[in-house]
């Protein structure tokens, strides 16, 4: 579980604080999606987690380690691990066995050689285990980043916007991976101002001027859909779609909201209408 | 081919400042290393040149200098080299759809924007490398 406690954060040269006394917590293995407009402060708490920037107001324990306290960064960073949003600027190495492996300093050859064969399997780019890193497109270097981080077998993982640069597929193959993640226990942040990357989160917290505004749970997505107006965020098409039945008087129950959960709700639907 | 400019820039330099002889011997010498080097850079891999280069630097561990540090800096270094022409590239089109030209009268405007760039790419850079457990302590 990781507990942030009266967070507040200000950069050197800033004179506001970017994030300003926030509280929430983290269950292990569900995944949260926190979002908001351009300068919220949401990649700051990413990396105030990841232990990448240090914590001076507030507290912020990960399975009652407080980062705070802790002296030792690598115990923080064997926990969480993070995936930032460009992959040319995570990118060290050109060979891929090289650049996985950096992170995985002290094992023994026969354990990294498993590891880094296991991560490229999670995000199905084992084929490409010998080709450069360069040549690669990137949808295919951010999942060659993302293996980075599961061949260290983090339980919390950060994602950092993960796919704002990447075309529609590579963003399709990145959600996959992180559902995927999520059935395998992992407790996933997802960071986003992407409408759609809401719907995969099993609650969502939206961030304004450094303090969390609203918290979402994903059963209660379409009769909030109205909070995402309220604070100038897009909604998921899909939810507009949803509300726009409501407002018809057509009510669906959505677990997964997804397009497939849609089209089979309303073909149930209009089934049990013929029948009436 | 690119070479040879600088290589006759070299010879007339020589040719002024000392003799023909020692003119000829020195763009002889850069001809040779410079073909031996483009050669080496268009056959081996960025992570090969850069192994080369920490087997090379093992004798500075001596004055508690890291190879494999060097071996970092080296395959950052070379990486960058294709992303920021293609990030200078990107500044030059950014240029001419704002109709300022790409010469040398507008170059603080072009170089201020491309070290711009460049910086928050090290920045971001400094974050993943933490990320992924790099510490210089």
């Amino acid at each position: 579980m990781i507990r942030v406690e009266n967070v507040s954060f200000k950069y050197k040269n800033s004179e506001n604080k970017i994030l300003d006394n926030l509280n929430f917590s983290v269950m292990d293995g569900e995944i949260i999606a926190i979002v908001g407009q351009n300068g919220s402060g949401k990649s700051t708490i990413g990396k105030l987690i990841a232990g990448i920037i240090k914590l001076k107001e507030g507290n912020i324990v990960i399975d009652d380690l407080n980062i705070r306290k802790n002296k030792k960064q690598k115990i923080i960073q064997d926990k969480v691990g993070i995936v930032f949003q460009n992959p040319e600027n995570q990118i060290i190495f050109n060979n891929i066995y090289d650049e996985i492996s950096f992170s995985l300093k002290g094992l023994e050859k026969t354990e990294l050689e498993d590891r880094i064969q296991e991560s490229l399997e999670q995000v199905g780019m084992l084929k490409y285990k010998n080709e450069d890193l360069y040549s690669l497109s990137l949808g295919q270097k951010q999942r060659i980043m993302i293996a980075e981080v599961l061949a260290k077998r983090p339980k919390y993982i950060i994602f950092d916007e993960p796919t704002t640069m990447i075309d529609s597929k590579g963003k399709e193959k990145i959600y996959k991976i992180i559902e995927k993640l999520k059935k395998e226990g992992y407790t996933i942040i997802c960071i986003t101002n992407l409408a759609d990357e809401i719907l995969i989160a099993d609650r969502i917290l939206i961030l304004k001027n450094g303090k969390i505004v609203e918290e979402i749970k994903k059963e209660d997505l379409i009769e909030k859909a109205y909070v995402f107006r309220k604070f100038d965020i897009k909604e998921p098409t899909l939810l507009e779609i949803l509300n726009s039945l409501k407002e018809k008087g057509i009510i669906l129950d959505m677990k997964k909201f997804t397009i497939n959960e849609l089209v089979s709700k309303l073909k149930g639907k209009l089934k049990n209408e013929e029948c009436n | 081919m690119q070479i040879i400019p600088f290589i006759i820039f070299t010879f007339i330099i020589n040719c002024l400042l000392d003799n023909l002889y020692n003119a000829i011997w020195i763009s002889i010498k850069l001809f040779i290393v410079c073909n031996i080097t483009i050669i080496y850079s268009e056959t081996t891999s960025i992570s090969g040149i850069a192994e080369t280069i920490k087997i090379l630097c093992t004798p500075l561990k001596i004055f508690k200098v890291s190879p494999d540090e060097i071996k970092i800096m080296i395959c950052i270094s070379l990486s960058m080299i294709s992303i920021l022409k293609r990030e200078l590239y990107e500044v030059k089109e950014a240029c001419i759809a704002k109709n300022i030209n790409f010469n040398v009268k507008n170059m603080k405007i072009i170089l201020a924007k491309f070290f711009l760039s460049l910086i928050t790419r090290i920045n971001q850079l400094e974050d993943s490398l933490i990320a992924k457990g790099y510490s210089n302590e």
